[in-house]
């Protein structure tokens, strides 16, 4: 058996020692900043996992090198001869496996559930939304928003290529599906990412809190140049996306083309999708 | 069979080609893995230039590779790269030395059988995979280039839709080979555990190393069958045009769906990580104790946890699916279940860390390798909880973590646990010693840049380095990341330079190393049962078996005067041969073939 007190300071060595050397490293290697109202709950799920972790790392790493160096073969101490078959070895390493699932495991379970449900895939239907469709191709990423008369596929929907603009502060929901193959629409500044596939919608939604410029990024392997399937994510103030909706809406509607197939790949708004 | 009556030498064909014996099988596994793993590798390094140094000729052989772009890699070049870096390894590094060569070599002398039970099946399996590798390894010289899809081969860029060449067609074709090969392999496994065991060898009075590779050919024989039938459909999309998973994209029309590629690819590709790590569990379960001169920690716990996690293995694999837009229910379903998982492993981890604590360790070049097995899948496994949870996988999926992640579980751990067991059993291999100086160096060597090389792959993935990228300097969010690049890099190079001490070592030791003592390792499972080099029928008589195969130090035979204890030893106190075959229910096995 391994004993307590040296398990416990293990533990304590993993903090003072391992903890602050590791979130040193991590502060260095953080993600872009968190633009959404959501993509807190993955950043702080992340770190008080990490810590979790570290602290169960530097046991294991402790009982190896350790072992190693104390227990190696020219050392005269008794061997240990210990099968553990007994029903109290099985209680003790159950009761350990079943701590460490029900508080590291349970609290990434728990948080989970409560993310996907209150946030993530939490898709509002209703309410003063910006709505977006999607339709990503090798390599390119085209946008769809409505133009003045609130409806999809209509004369005067701003369609833009590798240039979404929207407001800040209002949630956005995103349609998408795919033109060829398949493609992953991932804001690294919004801590999510959803595949677009050809064949069926898929979905996204977040709110955006802070204006600027931020990467869109294909996350999905999708042909040779993968690599610099890149758009820009223009996060706009609501005064600032207001002006270039109105004018964007007049050019598209002056601008329409009955005849052009390629232009009209919106569909009809799924509301209940 | 007795192993003399219908003994006749073979010719060089029936020897060393078209042989039937086990041991001369699981040597041409090993070479065409060795060959698997030099490609793979050499595949990764040149990646990994790329990486560091986007658009620059690659130094020495970059000319010759690359003659068109002038040594530099271009992106077409580099998205072959990763999809057959995967793929070789996967199925023609790991897959014939872990499972083909280790299970060929091991189960029949660690279970006391003369061979294998149906060996024509296992001559087959060979040549079949030998046939896989010619469409593998050929389709990166076809007009069009070879696959470049990423291992996983996702339709509808894997149809023609996305890649038209012979090469993705020639991949699939292999795929399916070495899939008909994996189940051959299997079929065999699974019979001959069950019906060849030495008399008195009950289930769990066999090697961990042989539950390890039992459940992975068990593993095998589900699950490679779904992954065959996907290459079957994919093979009818891209050759007779029907439109099984390429179909609703503006450029074809049609009523197929490329997400039901991804389950069926899933449900065998989740148990396919566990049929890789199964073998080098097994292996390291056993040489932990065997170094550590103390039984194996709750070794009936071992094995059953071993199970628990094949059972469950089938049962988590839309964890890979988060952001396909699965369904709620089934995420949540999955994601649970993948949780669960990491109960078993955590307790047969602990039984690991137990059985290495108050040995007497031997730190001889096997027991180094199996330490860095435990370290590594530590980290491995540990940073996987991050991926079961759907929050943070909607973030980490694609990106770097994924591919550090995998890459500590599945691939280091695997080449680990692989050369634990080469370094173990070359002297019965061989009847020759590895040099251990030169072992000790390619560990230490190995453990440190492949912890520099994931581990650093974890940080840049947790800063948002999504994966398959020919040129990071695309993205002004990744720009800062480029000294860690370089670093693994760096590192990745000299972990490659590190297994040049490995090839020194086994080719000198091969020919001429060093002679190997009967029972090197004093060790008291089965294959040091036998003589050196080992008869035509494996064994002079085949042993009764009188105990498991981890008695060491153990205080009833302090007076032996040794520290271990031959599962085939019948000491006082013992039953007698009867007595024990009777108690097992394991009389000794018919004469299966002959």
């Amino acid at each position: 058996m391994i004993p307590l007190r040296r398990l416990l300071a293990a533990v304590v060595i993993g903090l003072l020692g391992a903890g602050p050397a590791s979130a040193g490293f991590l502060d260095a290697y953080k993600p872009p900043v968190d633009i959404s109202k959501e993509g807190h709950r993955v950043d702080s799920l992340f770190y008080v996992t990490t810590i979790m972790l570290l602290v169960l790392f530097a046991i294991l790493s402790y009982v190896l090198v350790v072992s190693s160096i104390r227990h190696r073969g020219k050392s005269s101490h008794h061997v240990h001869f210990h099968r553990g078959h007994a029903t109290r070895d099985l209680t003790i390493a159950a009761v350990i496996s079943a701590s460490i699932f029900f508080v590291v495991d349970g609290n990434l379970l728990y948080n989970s559930y409560e993310d996907i449900n209150d946030a993530f895939w939490n898709y509002p239907t209703e309410g003063d939304l910006t709505r977006v469709q999607i339709m990503p191709q090798q390599w390119a990423w085209r946008f769809r928003l409505p133009g003045n008369d609130g409806q999809f596929n209509t004369a005067d929907d701003i369609v833009t290529l590798n240039d979404l603009r929207i407001p800040v502060d209002k949630q956005v929901i995103a349609q998408m599906q795919s033109a060829d193959v398949i493609h992953s629409f991932f804001l690294p500044n919004v801590r999510q990412k959803i595949d677009a596939n050809p064949g069926s919608v898929t979905k996204m939604t977040f709110t955006p809190l802070q204006t600027g410029d931020f990467e869109v990024v294909c996350a999905e392997m999708c042909g040779l140049n993968h690599y610099k399937m890149r758009a820009e994510m223009k996060v706009l103030s609501t005064a600032d996306y207001a002006r270039w909706h109105e004018e964007a809406s007049f050019w598209a509607l002056s601008g329409f083309d009955e005849e052009d197939a390629e232009a009209h790949w919106g569909w009809d708004w799924e509301a209940n999708e | 069979m007795s192993a003399d009556a219908h003994h006749h030498e073979p010719g060089f064909v029936g020897k060393y080609i078209f042989s039937m014996d086990h041991k001369m099988i699981a040597k041409q596994f090993l070479w065409l893995g060795l060959v698997g793993l030099a490609v793979g590798g050499l595949m990764a390094m040149l990646m990994r230039w790329n990486l560091a140094n986007p658009g620059e000729a690659v130094p020495l052989v970059g000319n010759m590779l690359f003659p068109d772009s002038g040594g530099v890699i271009p992106p077409d070049a580099y998205a072959s790269l990763f999809t057959m870096h995967g793929t070789i390894m996967i199925f023609f590094a790991i897959t014939p030395l872990l499972i083909g060569c280790f299970g060929n070599f091991c189960i029949p002398l660690m279970i006391g059988a003369r061979d294998m039970v149906f060996p024509l099946l296992n001559m087959l399996s060979f040549w079949t995979a030998a046939l896989a590798s010619v469409f593998m390894f050929g389709s990166i010289f076809v007009p069009l280039g070879g696959a470049a899809s990423g291992w996983t081969a996702y339709p509808t860029l894997s149809t023609n839709v996305g890649l038209p060449g012979l090469g993705m067609t020639m991949w699939v074709v292999a795929i399916f080979l070495i899939g008909t090969s994996s189940i051959m392999g299997a079929v065999n496994y699974i019979t001959t555990v069950i019906r060849l065991r030495a008399p008195g060898m009950g289930y769990f009075d066999m090697p961990l190393t042989v539950w390890g590779l039992w459940l992975t050919a068990i593993l095998n024989a589900l699950f490679v069958p779904v992954i065959a039938a996907a290459m079957v459909l994919l093979f009818f999309d891209r050759v007779f045009g029907t439109q099984f998973f390429a179909a609703g994209s503006a450029v074809v029309d049609g009523t197929g769906d490329p997400i039901l590629y991804q389950h069926l690819f899933w449900i065998f590709g989740h148990p396919e990580v566990y049929i890789l790590i199964l073998p080098a569990w097994g292996v390291v379960s056993d040489l932990l104790s065997f170094f550590s001169r103390k039984p194996a920690y709750g070794y009936k716990i071992t094995a059953l946890g071993m199970t628990a996690v094949t059972v469950l293995s089938a049962v988590v694999y839309g964890h890979h699916m988060f952001s396909t837009g699965l369904s709620p229910l089934l995420g949540q379903s999955f994601m649970v279940l993948t949780m669960i998982i990491s109960v078993p492993a955590e307790i047969f981890f602990l039984n690991w860390l137990h059985t290495i604590w108050k040995g007497r360790i031997r730190m001889a070049t096997p027991m180094l390798f199996s330490l860095g097995v435990v370290f590594v899948f530590g980290l491995g496994g540990l940073t996987g909880l991050y991926l079961a949870s759907i929050s943070t996988d909607l973030y980490l999926h694609d990106t770097y973590f994924v591919v550090g992640h995998f890459h500590l579980t599945m691939a280091a751990a695997a080449f680990l646990g692989f050369f634990a067991g080469l370094y173990y059993w070359f002297p019965k291999f061989t009847g020759r010693m590895l040099n251990e100086n030169l072992g000790k160096i390619h560990f230490a060597g190995s453990i440190i840049t492949i912890t520099i090389v994931f581990c650093g792959m974890l940080l840049q993935g947790w800063a948002g380095m999504h994966r398959r990228i020919y040129d990071h300097s695309v993205y002004t969010y990744l720009q800062h990341l480029a000294p860690m690049t370089n670093i693994i890099t760096h590192s990745a190079l000299t972990l490659g330079f590190f297994q040049l001490f490995f090839v020194v070592n086994f080719f000198r030791s091969w020919f001429a190393g060093e002679k190997a003592p009967e029972n090197p390792w004093q060790v008291g499972t089965l294959e040091w049962a036998t003589s050196n080099p080992i008869p035509h029928g494996n064994f002079e008589h085949i042993p009764v078996v009188f105990r498991g195969p981890h008695e060491f130090n153990n205080p009833d035979y302090a007076h032996l005067g040794r520290d271990w204890v031959a599962q085939w030893e019948q000491l006082p106190g013992d039953p007698s041969p009867e007595e024990r075959i009777a108690s097992t229910h394991v009389p000794a096995p018919q004469a299966a073939h002959s």
